[in-house]
């Protein structure tokens, strides 16, 4: 049979974000897919060598959009690194609960793309609305909606205000009650699992060779977690668990991803109730002269889409000398992308992706 | 893969006869929170004229012109040989809301208001001086307090 080219773009529906995926099909199955990233590059690395420490916070964020905080806190550890100071109690708490509502605000995204992908088009509109929920606790938190510019080197910025507590305390057990919706129209629902099943498997091995880092990784078999393994912020006082599942298909990599979302309820739960109180900064230079002393800092984080790391030079001025960002991505979207496409029906481009849960402002950075 | 999971879905139909989440704007207003992040108020009696702010802000939407660029004080007699106080002048095409201005502003007179709303036939209408007779002057949103301003400065009462 002849083969086709078919050129799903930034533009189609099934894609997320500026993303383009070159296939080459054969009926309407793929026989090579050559992923393309390039719409999206905002050269945030280049860009950071060429602004001052404090220049760089409000950037940071935008390279992940659904989830920008993992960002802003690992940005903001690199720099602490270098400074060679740590922040306050208080500050590690408002940071972990931040970064908890951010990863359940960017699952509820993953979950609403993925079930779009598959047909069920009632989920993204419950799962956008009640990601809302959480974008006006972090618009009552730090005066942004989805860009926070809120972490910054040495603690936070503002501390949280009256009412914070208890309006996340509502928004959380609205979510737990919300789940069990969410498990009736879809992670239950006979089309998800007829679907997802079986659908772009990763192995252990491959997993583990391709450098497949979060929920990815854990939905193949793999028990590795950067709070765990590495604690940052408040995670290493926190009781939680890590949920790990073997199939590495689809339907695990969703599913693992709604654990996660049990997992983050209790975290922010128990960061709610044990929140010390004290200062939210530690003293740093001033933000017009911020210098940092040279030497280099690696410094990783947990996000939603997998471990992020900077790697951090400073020559002693106010900028960077240089920042390399890891992020996730990368792997997940160009080489695990190309190598689980091949053999899919073209249906299923899409919902493999969302099930990677790629986020490509990322992967050109 | 049951029999059950094939229906479970039929449940969701209850939503229909739910109230919906969704604000009708404009019909219905939607508040925005206590410190949101909006178009700027300056103080200009009261700003000192540093340029911290210009410094500090990341897309250099800010620039510092004289203070008798601002309509109201166009008449200013300047003495002579003394400068002019500069006040900024704000680009809201550039500005990206992050108030780190307003956590540099050691005279507590630049904040942000609640107001949001950017729509203008006109394309200069976004660029103006930061002042204090705008119609939302009385719609405080992030305002820097003792614990986030950047210069550990507390406001004077
Ligand atoms: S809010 Fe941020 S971007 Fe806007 S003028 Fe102030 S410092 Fe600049
Ligand atoms: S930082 Fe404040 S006092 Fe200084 S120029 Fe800006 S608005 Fe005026």
């Amino acid at each position: 049979m002849k083969t086709y080219e078919l050129f799903i773009g930034p533009q189609h529906v099934g894609i997320t974000g500026n993303f383009s995926v070159i296939l080459e099909l054969e009926g309407n199955v793929v026989k090579k897919a050559t992923p393309n990233p390039g719409f999206l590059h905002r050269g945030f690395e280049k860009l950071m060598e060429m602004r001052g420490f404090i220049h760089n916070v409000p950037i940071v964020c935008r390279i992940c959009v659904p989830d920008p905080d993992p960002n802003e806190a690992n940005y903001a550890m690199a720099v602490e690194k270098l400074l060679g100071i740590e922040p306050p109690p208080r500050a590690k708490y408002i940071r972990t609960i931040v970064l908890e509502f951010s990863r359940i605000a960017s699952h509820l995204f993953t979950f609403g793309g993925h079930a779009g992908s598959i047909g069920l088009y009632t989920i993204p509109n419950w799962t956008i609305s009640d990601r809302d929920f959480i974008l006006d606790l972090f618009e009552m938190l730090t005066g942004g909606r989805v860009y926070h510019i809120f972490i910054y080197p040495g603690g936070v910025r503002r501390d949280l205000p009256d009412g914070f507590i208890e309006k996340a305390k509502d928004v959380l057990n609205y979510l737990e009650k919300r789940l069990d919706d969410y498990n009736k129209l879809y992670f239950d629902s006979y089309m998800f699992k007829k679907r997802a099943r079986g659908i772009g498997i990763i192995n252990k091995e491959d997993a583990i060779e391709w450098g497949v880092t979060g929920p990815n990784l854990r939905a193949s078999g793999v028990k590795a977690d950067t709070r765990k393994d590495d604690p940052y912020a408040a995670y290493g006082e926190l009781d939680f668990e890590i949920p790990v599942l073997t199939g590495g298909d689809a339907y695990d990599r969703i599913m693992i991803r709604r654990m996660e979302v049990v997992e983050s309820i209790k975290i922010i739960r128990q960061a709610l109730d044990n929140i010390p109180d004290g200062p939210i900064r530690e003293k740093v230079p001033n933000p017009m002269r911020f210098i940092v002393p040279p030497g280099d800092a690696y410094v990783k984080v947990e996000s939603s889409k997998g471990e992020y790391g900077y790697y951090m030079v400073s020559n002693g001025k106010d900028k960077p000398y240089r920042v390399y960002i890891r992020g996730a991505s990368m792997t997940h979207g160009i080489h695990i992308l190309e190598k689980l496409l091949p053999g899919n029906y073209l249906a299923d481009v899409s919902q493999i992706m969302f099930s990677l849960d790629v986020c490509p402002p990322e992967i050109d950075r | 893969m049951g029999i059950k999971n094939y229906f479970s879905p039929v449940s969701a139909l209850k939503f229909l006869v739910k109230k919906p989440v969704t604000v009708r704007v404009p019909y219905e207003k939607k508040e925005p929170s206590e410190n949101y992040r909006g178009f700027h108020i300056n103080d200009i009696e009261k700003c000192i004229g540093c340029g911290n702010c210009a410094r500090i802000c990341p897309p250099n939407a800010i620039e510092m012109v004289p203070m008798t660029e601002y309509p109201k004080y166009k008449d200013m007699k300047v003495e002579e040989g003394k400068r002019i106080k500069k006040i900024p002048k704000i680009d809201y095409g550039r500005c990206c809301f992050c108030a780190l201005c307003v956590d540099v502003c050691p005279s507590f007179s630049l904040k942000l208001s609640r107001e949001r709303i950017q729509v203008e036939t006109d394309k200069e209408a976004f660029v103006f001086i930061a002042n204090n007779d705008v119609s939302y002057k009385d719609n405080l949103g992030y305002v820097a307090n003792e614990k986030s301003h950047l210069l550990g400065l507390k406001p004077k009462r």
